[in-house]
């Protein structure tokens, strides 16, 4: 007591010395008092979504496209509509779109009225507009402007063939979206799943795909073999997909161009979880052997394959990192499901997950910071941590999440979500800061999502 | 019962102990009393003049300190037949200049004006604070209790050396008192208004003031960009202002600060955005006669807190 006292006192009879002390040395340090003003300024309000005016996109003439939406008039519409639709479900922008807006004149597009804009308080405007091209084709130029500095920020156009009208205009809203928000675009992509229709004891797996906004719905399997963890090839040319036919388990490759698949894998051992290498040469799977699972490689063109690991336990569901020298996966090794990583070649094992509780399906998101993974701990929640397994992060707190996949900037992720009693299960996504939930409207039930990477 | 048989021994035992520990206390707290108090004054001085307040703060706010330290320091004095012994205390009466810190007037030669310092505390426990910073600046010229407040001005400590130098030596020879105190008040402080220029010179309540006006109209139009780790980023900003408010050239990033890999891709529209902020706000509404000191931002620093 004493000593702290005397010690606490010491302290205090110190400051005022040292104070003392310090005291003339600011003076003579005397500033030139052009030195400038400095200050600070924060931003401590809840997050604003920008405002943004999509309005219609114009037109030189009104002529008849092979398109689905009809004339140019009419594909102007639609693509301020798609844009407005990308950016409003995804969080950070509160877009107006075109049903509430005038139309700007064909050369208002380059030239915007910013006076009427900011008296509609909105403060970006993408503008567009539409023409009949060559050959069937349409042009589409998109720009965006600040209304309040009355400045043009972006500007971009994509000549399309008439199907892949929606394309040009998640394009836009790509450019949009990165130029305001920072990060890489995403729109123009690709979602695979497992559509699922039939009762709880005799459901139909299908392969399905659609856009990144569900648009352009297509299954690829007829549904006589379930299908489960569908994964794009990182080319989008094909897609890799496990089916069990007639009880034993088989990995496919789908090829998209010529709408034919090619046996990869059969086995009368239980085969799990075939994913791609990031160069699109390698397919990693698990195969049981005797009650005993281990990830292997193998070429995808097929051809031999490399164990990688050898524990006694269950080694499943590798994910590479994005520069393709590491492998994170799922092992039971320890006594419960747990997060390990190793190298591309098997060595150097070790779990990375100690937040109490299971951790399964671990996924690497495809710019490396982050591995997003289910937490398992009576409910499963999707989580993401950083490669080294620290700073674990809830995005998601429901009944029963699972199966993690990142869009292709690695901001976004998909997963699907089992509703508790009836069982039945859709696609969800929620952004990496946790906001921004939304389930994808699909035709049926989903499950195992997996997103492909940004359209070439 | 059988707490009251333990306790009378113990009660002495404990009493005693009481008794110890109220004496040591007291020994350590009387003991460093003397020392602390000194101290505090200090503290308070140091923290307001030595930010910003480089040149002159407030003229007027000024003034009124140097006449209560002449009153004060002259009355003690009055026994003495010499000029500057009596008001330091601590040093000898004997001899009006060789005193260090007492007597800076009578002379140029200021023997050492930090050492002073120490020992000035207990005459003028609040003037005797300030001493240490003026002195050094004021140089020579300042009488110890007036250059403490005086200090901060140049003109005030000018003014006033004249005067000290002039009375002074009369002072020695005869009544020092009267005259001195006299005209050493009414004189110094008459000075000091007339010389002092209106508003040339900045002082940090000003300087504060700009860049709390700067901030409020900035405020409404800074957003910082969402996203992960996004409230880590900072960006300083500096940018030149004409006289009529309107940017003088564009923003410039003096530096970021927050990048991680998570938000890197953020921090380039964080900056963006601070320099659309800065544009936006751009007429700056700011009182003309302070120009010289907002016509560059230096240093503007722009975050994001979260609310709670």
């Amino acid at each position: 007591m004493n000593l702290r006292l005397i010690s606490a006192l010491a302290l205090v009879l110190a400051a005022p010395a040292a104070a003392q002390q310090s005291l003339p040395t600011p003076q003579p340090t005397e500033q030139v008092p052009e030195e400038g003003l400095s200050g600070a300024v924060s931003d401590d309000s809840d997050w604003q979504d920008l405002g943004i005016a999509i309005p219609a996109f114009a037109t030189d003439a009104d002529v008849p496209t092979q398109t689905s939406a009809g004339s140019t008039a009419a594909l102007g519409m639609s693509l301020a509509r798609v844009i407005n639709d990308d950016l409003k479900n995804n969080g950070l922008f509160k877009p107006v779109g075109p049903d509430a807006l005038p139309r700007p004149a064909f050369g208002e597009v380059q030239a915007p009225a910013y006076d009427t804009w900011a008296g509609r308080s909105a403060e970006m405007l993408v503008q567009g507009y539409v023409r009949a091209a060559a050959g069937g084709q349409v042009t589409v130029g998109c720009y965006l402007y600040d209304v309040a500095l009355k400045q043009q920020l972006a500007k971009a156009g994509w000549t399309v063939a008439p199907g892949d009208w929606r394309r040009a205009a998640h394009k836009c809203a790509d450019m949009v979206y990165s130029r305001l928000s920072g990060e890489s675009p995403f729109f123009d992509s690709r979602i695979a799943y497992i559509a699922e229709t039939g009762p709880k004891d005799r459901r139909m797996k299908r392969l399905a795909i659609m856009d990144s906004d569900g648009a352009n719905h297509r299954y690829l399997t007829t549904g006589q073999t379930t299908v489960l963890t569908p994964r794009y090839s990182p080319d989008y040319r094909s897609i890799l997909y496990l089916s069990y036919f007639n009880g034993s388990p088989r990995i496919y490759i789908y090829d998209l161009e010529s709408n034919t698949q090619r046996l990869l894998l059969q086995s009368s051992n239980a085969v799990f979880a075939p994913r791609w290498s990031p160069d699109g040469k390698w397919v990693l799977y698990s195969m049981a052997i005797a009650g005993n699972t281990d990830i292997y490689k193998m070429p995808a063109g097929g051809g031999a394959a490399v164990r990688l690991t050898d524990s006694p336990g269950i080694d499943i569901g590798g994910s590479f990192s994005p520069d393709g020298t590491r492998i994170v996966f799922e092992s039971d090794r320890g006594g419960s499901q747990q997060v390990y990583v190793m190298n591309a070649d098997g060595s150097d094992q070790r779990r990375i997950t100690f937040f109490g509780g299971r951790s399964a399906t671990p996924e690497w998101s495809p710019r490396g910071d982050q591995i997003a993974f289910t937490h398992i701990a009576g409910n499963f929640r999707i989580a993401v941590m950083t490669p080294e397994g620290r700073e674990m992060r809830y995005l998601t707190d429901s009944w029963q999440d699972e199966a993690p996949t990142w869009a292709p900037n690695g901001r976004i992720i998909q997963f699907f979500r089992t509703t508790r009693g009836s069982g039945k299960a859709g696609i969800w996504q929620v952004d990496l800061t946790g906001r921004n939930e939304r389930k994808l409207a699909t035709p049926v039930d989903g499950s195992d999502p997996a997103w492909g990477p940004l359209r070439p | 019962m059988a707490v009251s048989a333990l306790n009378r021994e113990e009660r002495i035992g404990l009493a005693i102990a009481l008794a110890a520990h109220v004496a040591l206390g007291a020994v350590l707290i009387a003991r460093p009393a003397a020392a602390p108090t000194i101290p505090l004054p200090e503290r308070m001085t140091v923290t307001l003049s030595e930010d910003v307040g480089l040149t002159s703060t407030a003229p007027s706010v000024a003034d009124p300190a140097p006449d209560e330290a002449l009153e004060l320091g002259e009355a003690a004095p009055e026994p003495a037949p010499q000029p500057t012994p009596v008001p330091p205390r601590p040093e000898p009466k004997v001899q009006p200049k060789p005193e260090p810190k007492v007597q800076p007037k009578p002379v140029v030669t200021k023997p050492r004006p930090a050492p002073t310092v120490a020992a000035k505390p207990l005459p003028q426990p609040t003037k005797a604070a300030t001493p240490p910073k003026a002195a050094p600046k004021a140089g020579p010229a300042p009488k110890p209790s007036n250059a403490p407040t005086t200090a901060p001005k140049g003109a005030t400590s000018t003014a006033r050396t004249p005067n000290a130098a002039a009375t002074q030596p009369a002072k020695a020879g005869g009544s020092r008192i009267g005259s001195d105190f006299l005209k050493g008040v009414s004189g110094a402080t008459g000075k000091q208004a007339t010389t002092a220029p209106p508003a040339a010179t900045v002082g940090p309540a000003v300087r504060s003031a700009l860049a709390g006006a700067i901030s409020r109209q900035l405020k409404p139009k800074w957003a910082a960009p969402q996203g992960v780790d996004a409230e880590l980023l900072v960006t300083v900003l500096s940018w030149d202002l004409n006289p009529d408010g309107t940017l003088a050239g564009s923003p410039r990033v003096v530096r970021q600060d927050g990048i991680t890999d998570a938000n890197r891709a953020q921090a380039q529209r964080h900056a963006e955005q601070a320099m659309r902020a800065v544009r936006l706000a751009a007429p700056f509404n700011l009182p003309p006669e302070y120009y010289p000191a907002w016509k560059r931002v230096s240093d503007f620093r722009f975050d994001r807190k979260l609310s709670q």
